[in-house]
C-alpha cells in the first residue's frame, strides 16, 4: 500500500515528464534552421531502435534495471523513451548539422549528453525505474554510444542519393 | 517480474521467423528496383520501429498483454525476428506504388483493409506457432485497429516524406 503523498508523487512525476516532453517537442519546431526531414525520421527511427533495445534488454533480459509498475510510472516510462530522448537526440543532430563552428558542434553535444545524462537520473529519482545491477557509468558509456549512433546515422542519410534527399 | 518458459528449444516459433525473413527478403531482392535509397530505407525501418514500440508499450508490465518467444524475458532471438517486418513494411508501399493507389484514393481503404487482414493472418500463425503468446485477456481481434492505424500511418509519411511538392 502506498500513501497519498507517495501517490501524489507518483503522479507528479508523470506530469514533469509530460511537461519535458512538450517542451522538447516545442524546441525542435521552433529550430531556426533543420536537416531534411528523411534525415530527421531516419535517426528517429533509429535511435528509437537502440533505446528501445537497451531498455528492454536491461529490464527484461538482463535484469538490471527494474521497473515501478505502476501505470502513472509506465507511461512515463514509455513518454520519455519514446518522445523526450528521440526528441532531444533530434534537436542534437538539427543544430549539429546546420552549425558552421566547432565550438557549436562541442556545446551541442556536451549538452545533449548532460540532458540525457539528467533525464536518466530523473528517472531514478521518482523511482520510475530503479538500477539493481546497472550503473550511472554504465548509462555514461551508452548515452556517449548513442550519440555516436546518432551522429554516424545522421551522417549516412544526409549521403544517401548522393545527398539529394527531400 | 516472473519469468513463464514457453520452450526451450529451436522449433517452430523460431522456423516460421526464419522463413518470413528469408522470404521477405528473397521477395525484397527479387523485385525490380523502383525506389530511391531514402524511400527504401524509410520503409524497410518502419515496420521494425512500429514493431518494437507497440511490443515494448503494450506487452510490458504493466499492461503486459503478451510475450513473444520462448520466455517472457526478451532473448536474443526476439531482438532478430523484428527484421521480420523489415521487407513487409517495403512491399506495403512497393505494391501501393505499383497499383498506382495514390490517384485511385478510395481504392487505399480497401487496400489498408486488406493488409491488416493479412497482418492479423501471419499473427494468428503467429500464436499457432509459439510467436506471440497472448495474456491478460488480449485477443487477436484487438490488433486490427492497430494494424489499420499504423498502415494508413505509413501511407501518411510516405507521401509527407516523398510525394509532397
Amino acid at each position: 500500500m502506498i500513501g497519498i503523498r507517495q501517490k501524489e508523487r507518483v503522479y507528479l512525476s508523470l506530469v514533469y515528464i509530460t511537461i519535458t516532453a512538450w517542451l522538447t517537442i516545442l524546441f525542435f519546431a521552433l529550430l531556426p534552421q533543420k536537416v531534411n526531414r528523411v534525415t530527421n525520421v531516419i535517426v528517429f527511427f533509429v535511435t528509437s531502435i537502440v533505446d528501445i533495445n537497451k531498455l528492454t534488454l536491461n529490464i527484461s533480459t538482463f535484469s538490471l534495471i527494474k521497473p515501478i509498475v505502476t501505470y502513472s510510472h509506465w507511461l512515463a516510462l514509455v513518454v520519455y523513451r519514446d518522445i523526450t530522448m528521440s526528441i532531444i537526440l533530434l534537436i542534437f543532430v538539427n543544430v549539429y548539422f546546420t552549425t558552421q563552428a566547432k565550438r557549436g558542434k562541442w556545446g551541442i553535444t556536451i549538452l545533449t549528453f548532460f540532458l540525457l545524462l539528467a533525464g536518466s537520473q530523473v528517472l531514478r529519482a521518482y523511482n520510475i525505474i530503479q538500477y539493481t545491477g546497472w550503473t550511472i557509468y554504465y548509462e555514461i558509456i551508452c548515452i556517449a554510444a548513442l550519440i555516436g549512433i546518432t551522429l554516424l546515422t545522421a551522417r549516412i542519410t544526409t549521403r544517401l542519393d548522393g545527398g539529394k534527399t527531400i | 517480474m516472473t519469468n513463464i518458459i514457453y520452450d526451450d528449444a529451436f522449433n517452430w516459433n523460431e522456423w516460421t521467423v526464419l522463413i518470413i525473413i528469408s522470404l521477405g527478403f528473397t521477395i525484397f531482392f527479387l523485385l525490380p528496383k523502383k525506389f530511391s535509397s531514402t524511400v527504401t530505407v524509410v520503409n524497410l525501418l518502419y515496420g521494425v520501429v512500429i514493431g518494437l514500440v507497440f511490443d515494448h508499450t503494450i506487452a510490458i508490465e504493466p499492461l503486459d498483454f503478451y510475450d513473444v518467444g520462448d520466455e517472457s524475458k526478451y532473448q536474443l532471438f526476439d531482438l532478430f525476428s523484428y527484421t521480420m517486418y523489415a521487407p513487409v513494411g517495403y512491399l506495403y508501399i512497393y505494391l501501393y506504388e505499383q497499383l498506382q493507389l495514390p490517384e485511385k484514393k478510395y481504392w487505399l481503404i480497401l487496400y489498408i483493409l486488406f493488409w491488416s487482414a493479412v497482418g492479423i493472418g501471419v499473427e494468428y500463425i503467429g500464436i499457432l506457432t509459439g510467436i506471440f503468446h497472448y495474456k491478460n485477456g488480449y485477443k487477436i481481434t484487438y490488433s486490427y485497429p492497430i494494424y489499420l492505424f499504423v498502415q494508413a500511418l505509413q501511407i501518411w509519411l510516405y507521401h509527407y516524406l516523398f510525394k509532397r511538392k
